[in-house]
């Protein structure tokens, strides 16, 4: 049940208005606490991060509206949207940057070269 | 005839909207728990609030769960959970392979059908194909639980399973405090003097210091 009511609350228009807010400006708190999240603020961020992206892919055309009528739509678009990152951070030209080695075979550092 | 069918569609309609306001309310408890990890409540005429354990709390914490450790270590009736597996092999119960090898196939399944909905959605979907989707995650959900919960049920003997509920009555004692004289003090001395108190108080505690501990 706590997922549900924590769904709830982030999807809440004042809730994602205030997190908008409290992205660009430090004046808006999400929290009364500055430091040391607890483990249920720590999952609401990232309902609320969810949610945000979602509506902004909702009102981009990425995805049907219909995503936010039920959990199992939104877990799945979440799963889905993950995998298609993963892909693309897997593609080769965005891999080269990290599969250049470091130290070469004479010991010196070759610091890995920008892709373009 | 017709007034009795009226009276039950005004019945569930009541249920309905006693339903969400309960829902709203719990919500509403929820987001006052977010905002400064704290919840008060009234039990027996009694003020209380459940927080988040700060550090000395903690260390506090950290102290009872390694001497309950050390206690159930020592225990010969209480096995390891491993153990414990080996003891239902020797009985013909193969927890590796009669359950979690299926829950991992299901979850294999899970994510498939979880790609392929998600997939749908990002095109152009057709409500018949979403709630296939949807239908065959409810059926998978269904077994993955059952299977949790069996694997929780033989496996309930545990020596992680009873140190994981000792320390969650830990958490709950220590994170609970009642108003005296408008100061909020710790509501109980010790962990045993806690658990001596009424159900509804433990677990109301319970809930909301899980919340904030667990999720």
């Amino acid at each position: 049940m706590l997922d549900t009511y924590l769904r709830k609350l982030a999807k809440r228009t004042e809730m994602l208005n205030l997190f908008a807010a409290a992205k660009d400006m430090s004046c808006f708190r999400l929290f009364n606490n500055d430091k040391e999240l607890s483990k249920l603020q720590d999952s609401f961020l990232s309902y609320l991060y969810f949610y945000d992206s979602v509506v902004k892919d909702i009102a981009s055309k990425r995805v049907s509206e219909k995503v936010l009528e039920d959990e199992i739509y939104e877990n799945a678009y979440a799963y889905y949207r993950n995998k298609e990152k993963d892909e693309i951070d897997n593609t080769p030209k965005n891999k080269k940057q990290t599969i250049q080695g470091v130290f070469s075979r004479d010991n010196k550092i070759n610091f890995p070269k920008e892709v373009k | 005839m017709e007034q009795i069918k009226s009276e039950v569609l005004r019945d569930e309609e009541i249920t309905k909207i006693l339903d969400k306001m309960r829902e709203e309310y719990q919500v509403d408890k929820i987001a006052e728990l977010i905002k400064d990890n704290k919840i008060e409540f009234e039990n027996n005429g009694n003020q209380y609030r459940v927080r988040l354990l700060n550090a000395k709390e903690k260390d506090e914490l950290d102290m009872i769960r390694r001497r309950k450790f050390g206690q159930l270590l020592k225990d010969k009736d209480i096995l390891l959970e491993k153990d414990l597996m080996i003891a239902y092999k020797e009985k013909g119960i193969n927890i590796e392979i009669e359950i979690d090898e299926k829950i991992k196939n299901l979850n294999a399944q899970l994510e498939d059908i979880s790609y392929k909905l998600g997939q749908a959605l990002a095109k152009t979907p057709g409500d018949t194909i979403l709630k296939t989707y949807k239908e065959e995650i409810i059926k998978l959900n269904f077994k993955i639980r059952g299977l949790t919960i069996q694997r929780g049920h033989l496996l309930e003997y545990s020596l992680e399973n009873h140190l994981q509920n000792f320390v969650a009555q830990a958490i709950s004692y220590l994170s609970l405090d009642v108003k005296i004289e408008d100061k909020w003090i710790r509501a109980y001395t010790s962990l045993e003097e806690f658990m001596k108190q009424e159900d509804s108080l433990i677990e109301l505690t319970g809930m909301y210091s899980m919340y904030l501990h667990y999720r």
